[in-house]
């Protein structure tokens, strides 16, 4: 099919002079049955993805995975194999934690470092640690400002039309739990308040992932940050949304300083981790239900400590 | 920790003439010499009289009370909650009125008199909602159509001595209630009062409990246990309580009027073991103090949040805390300076 066909050349030629070559310029581009662009491109973009993608990014050589990843057609062994990437990750992160921990204390009996000093500490363990550094990242920090203060907040206070104080009395407040009960925790903050189990009592961390029974989080020690994995079974989780100032309109002194006791306030609500437990893609189009309420009693018992306290 | 959920709240003689509180604010002050922590004010009425002041007027009593008795109101000793009970007699009307109970009550009032209402929603609510079926057709009603989403307590007419003796009551109806997670309550004030008609009423009073009592017994426990496959988790746990405690779904109070008609923990276990065969202490402690405060976290979870899901504040239980304000339900906590 890519040949002129004689026919369409005889035509031209009886309707024009004798030169020929003066035909042939007059043959459009778009005249000429030529194989499409499209299928020229997809050739070429296959050949660029076997290229990229075949070792580099997934790091495993074997040929159906490859396949696989150019059809998208077996969805769930690509899944798999990302959940089983994600939990290499988290316990090579435990693992390198774990051998910078026992580092450290080592230099600290040593006398070489302080308890106190953080950035010393990097910095030790930069020299002495240089293969499996960077696997300690993320730090804290960085993930504190990146995810939670420039990404979540913003998205969070969008969605519920929360800014100052003024604005929380025209919200209706059954809307906004109902909008968060099918918002994104990904880079939250949460910070356990109530459990069965003692020993995750009191952490708090950024999330990283959202799993259906569990929440992944980045939690800041003292020396060195841990990815802890935290069971949403028995627990109840804190969400605290700093509030922004309010404009002042008032002029005298004294009422502008009451003004800033109370723009430090934030607006408080919590997580139910034994109703909370699904996916989140599914909480989306999900409808709750309340359910019989006998295995929560350890949100009772949890207040009254902490009062007596 | 200790709770009451039934402390009668004093009725009008007229519409027009004020209530008298000399005589609650006694009977308060008992109970919390008794070491009662969670108290609810018990409304009584039949459908057709579902009225909004009643529950704006009983939260500013509770208020006021706070205010009187005690110095640091944020911790106070007895804290005090409302509840409403509806006597139940066609259950076709039911449905609207426990909306009403519920929710409704408030855009009633909220289109009288403008925003200033309006901003206290969830503070206009019941804490908890209570039915009193007065026909089996009515209680099998309640095992068939409502949730623990709508309905917290089923309470029966102990006080009345005139009542038509009780119908028969079936392990499989109560059993189904209990499953639901709708607990059942049991009164000791009859047995103590002496009005009207004393022995007649008593030995009613006695024959109604026991078969209360004797349906919410061990084997409809183990026939929930192997019904309900949707809570499979929890089910384990469980079965290593109702083997040593059979009554998983009942709660005692004490349905009092007077300051004379209440009683310590040790005096209703006496008048429970004598009248009434429950002879396990530690059976009926978890009655008076870890059942009821289930009913209240029930009640409050379907006030204060989301289908059990995602709650407005910290504590649901506790109204006043320190450091944590209340703008239009959402909960303000204010920083403390460094």
């Amino acid at each position: 099919m890519d040949k002129i066909q004689p026919f369409v050349k005889d035509y031209l030629l009886s309707s024009s002079g004798k030169d020929p070559s003066v035909i042939e310029q007059r043959l459009y581009e778009n005249l000429k049955l030529l194989p499409t662009k499209k299928e020229k491109k997809s050739k070429t973009n296959r050949k660029n993805i076997r290229k990229k993608t075949g070792n580099k990014l997934l790091g495993l050589g074997s040929k159906k995975i490859k396949k696989s990843l150019l059809k998208q057609e077996n969805y769930k062994k690509l899944n798999h194999d990302s959940r089983k990437r994600l939990r290499q990750y988290i316990i090579e992160c435990k693992q390198t934690a774990r051998i910078a921990h026992g580092l450290i204390n080592k230099e600290i009996k040593r006398g070489n470092l302080t308890d106190n000093d953080k950035g010393e500490c990097h910095k030790y363990l930069k020299e002495a640690f240089s293969e499996n550094y960077i696997r300690l990242f993320p730090k804290y920090c960085a993930l504190k400002k990146g995810l939670y203060e420039n990404l979540w907040l913003p998205y969070i206070k969008e969605l519920l039309r929360i800014t100052d104080k003024r604005s929380l009395e025209k919200l209706n407040v059954n809307v906004c739990l109902q909008k968060l009960s099918i918002a994104d925790y990904n880079g939250s903050y949460l910070k356990v308040i109530k459990t069965k189990n003692r020993s995750v009592s009191g952490i708090g961390g950024i999330v990283l992932w959202e799993a259906q029974k569990s929440f992944i989080m980045l939690c800041e020690g003292k020396l060195i940050d841990e990815i802890k994995i935290i069971p949403k079974d028995g627990t109840v989780f804190e969400i605290c949304l700093p509030l922004d100032k309010t404009p002042s309109n008032k002029h005298t002194e004294q009422e502008r300083n009451e003004e800033d006791v109370d723009d430090n306030s934030s607006v408080v609500f919590s997580i139910i981790g034994d109703r909370f437990k699904y996916r989140s893609s599914d909480r989306s189009g999900r409808k709750f239900k309340s359910k019989r309420c006998d295995d929560l009693f350890y949100y009772l018992l949890g207040s009254e400590n902490s009062t007596s306290s | 920790m200790l709770c009451d959920l039934n402390v009668l709240w004093p009725k009008k003689e007229n519409s027009s003439s004020k209530i008298d509180f000399s005589e609650l604010d006694k009977l308060l002050m008992t109970l919390t010499e008794l070491k009662y922590t969670h108290v609810a004010l018990n409304y009584v009425v039949t459908p057709e009289n579902v009225s909004d002041d009643e529950i704006i007027q009983m939260n500013d009593y509770i208020n006021s009370f706070y205010h009187k008795y005690f110095k640091d109101i944020t911790i106070p000793k007895i804290k005090l909650y409302t509840r409403i009970t509806i006597m139940m007699e066609d259950p076709s009307k039911m449905q609207n009125v426990i909306k009403k109970a519920g929710t409704a009550c408030v855009n009633n009032k909220s289109t009288h008199s403008g925003p200033s209402t309006k901003s206290n929603i969830t503070n206009n609510t019941f804490d908890i909602i209570a039915i009193m079926p007065l026909n089996e057709k009515s209680l099998h009603n309640i095992s068939t159509n409502l949730d623990c989403s709508t309905v917290d307590l089923i309470t029966f007419d102990y006080n009345n001595p005139y009542a038509p003796s009780y119908y028969f009551l079936k392990h499989k109806t109560i059993s189904g209630i209990s499953a639901k997670g709708i607990k059942i309550e049991i009164i000791y004030a009859p047995m103590l009062s002496s009005t009207g008609n004393s022995t007649v009423s008593r030995v009613k009073y006695i024959n109604n409990v026991k078969q209360i009592i004797r349906c919410s017994g061990r084997n409809s426990c183990k026939n929930i246990n192997h019904n309900n496959t949707s809570t499979n988790n929890t089910n384990d746990k469980n079965k290593k309580n109702t083997s040593n405690n059979k009554k998983n779904n009942l709660i005692i109070s004490s349905g009092a009027a007077n300051s004379l008609q209440v009683r310590n923990k040790l005096g209703v276990y006496s008048i429970m073991m004598q009248f009434n065969g429950m002879k396990n202490y530690k059976g009926v402690t978890k009655l008076l103090d870890d059942n009821p405060l289930l009913v209240l976290l029930n009640g409050r979870l379907r006030k204060k949040s989301y289908q059990q899901c995602i709650v407005t504040g910290d504590d649901v239980i506790a109204d006043t805390q320190i450091g944590i304000s209340d703008i239009n339900g959402f909960a303000v906590r204010q920083k403390e300076h460094e």
